[in-house]
């Protein structure tokens, strides 16, 4: 499941609902940014959060389209899709899909993952979660 | 994420690309892009959709320089490359009738012999960045 890379690898287990499988890519005390709210300190603060999302939306996939790695920064594309069965990240549950695109970059130190960033086009999330202020 | 490291001729061609851009030089965007160039846009930024080509690339990036009447400062993170993809990270800070936006803005790039074939500008902002530009 996933390809090579640390992100590949940290997002498939992620789907998968594998979270212990973090402390192989993740450092204890990664960094990671996130939109809505969802950024985190800490590798258990993070699978906490998949935890709330794997919840909420059990059908939730990170396609990842291409990876660049030049020394220790790792980049890539991915395709998000979901359905949100409950609530998260504020919104409340209503059923409805998504399909949204995300950049992800990484910093990587001793072979895990110190810090990311989670790139989100959440205008387009919310949009098509019905979530957009009237 | 500070790090150096040789510019790779892929991140030579999105930095002259970029300058062409702000300058509205059509004759260096042309040589930077093939003919066909896939332009995707994604995020709370104007023209949200997918473009073709030095006009549908300024067509989106024009129309943020006019909505902005020029009032836009970018700041690159970081530029990666392989032979065949590249990834940027922006910081941009756009105003607007007296607001201001701060949005980190990720690329993706698909190279075709040393040209952009393929690119994704994925936006994200704060909540509410999405009315910025309506």
């Amino acid at each position: 499941v996933g390809g090579d890379s640390l992100l590949e690898k940290w997002f498939a287990a992620g789907d998968a609902g594998d979270l212990e499988a973090f402390d192989d890519f993740l450092h204890i005390d990664v960094v990671v940014h996130a939109p809505m709210g969802l950024s985190t300190e800490g590798r258990e603060a993070e699978k906490a959060v998949w935890r709330d999302a794997l919840r909420a939306m059990p059908d939730i996939s990170h396609d990842i389209q291409e990876v660049v790695s030049v020394g220790s920064t790792i980049a890539a594309r991915a395709v998000v899709t979901g359905t949100l069965q409950g609530n998260f990240a504020g919104i409340s549950a209503n059923g409805k899909s998504y399909d949204v695109d995300q950049g992800l970059f990484a910093h990587v130190r001793d072979d895990k993952i110190v810090e990311a960033w989670e790139i989100v086009d959440t205008a387009s999330l919310l949009q098509q979660l019905g979530a957009l202020p009237e | 994420m500070e790090e150096t490291m040789s510019e790779h001729p892929n991140v030579t061609v999105i930095n002259r690309m970029t300058e062409a851009a702000l300058a509205g030089d059509k004759k260096v965007l042309a040589e930077c892009f093939t003919e066909d160039m896939a332009f995707h846009v994604r995020g709370p930024l104007p023209r949200v959709g997918d473009h073709r080509g030095v006009e549908g690339f300024l067509g989106v990036i024009g129309l943020i320089g006019d909505l902005t009447a020029g009032d836009l400062k970018l700041d690159q993170q970081f530029a990666i490359a392989d032979d065949g993809w590249a990834v940027e990270w922006e910081r941009a800070r756009f105003g607007r009738n007296g607001r201001t936006l701060d949005v980190h803005n990720a690329f993706i790039y698909r190279f075709e012999d040393g040209r952009i074939a393929e690119m994704w500008m994925i936006g994200a902002g704060p909540a509410g960045s999405e009315s910025f530009f309506e």
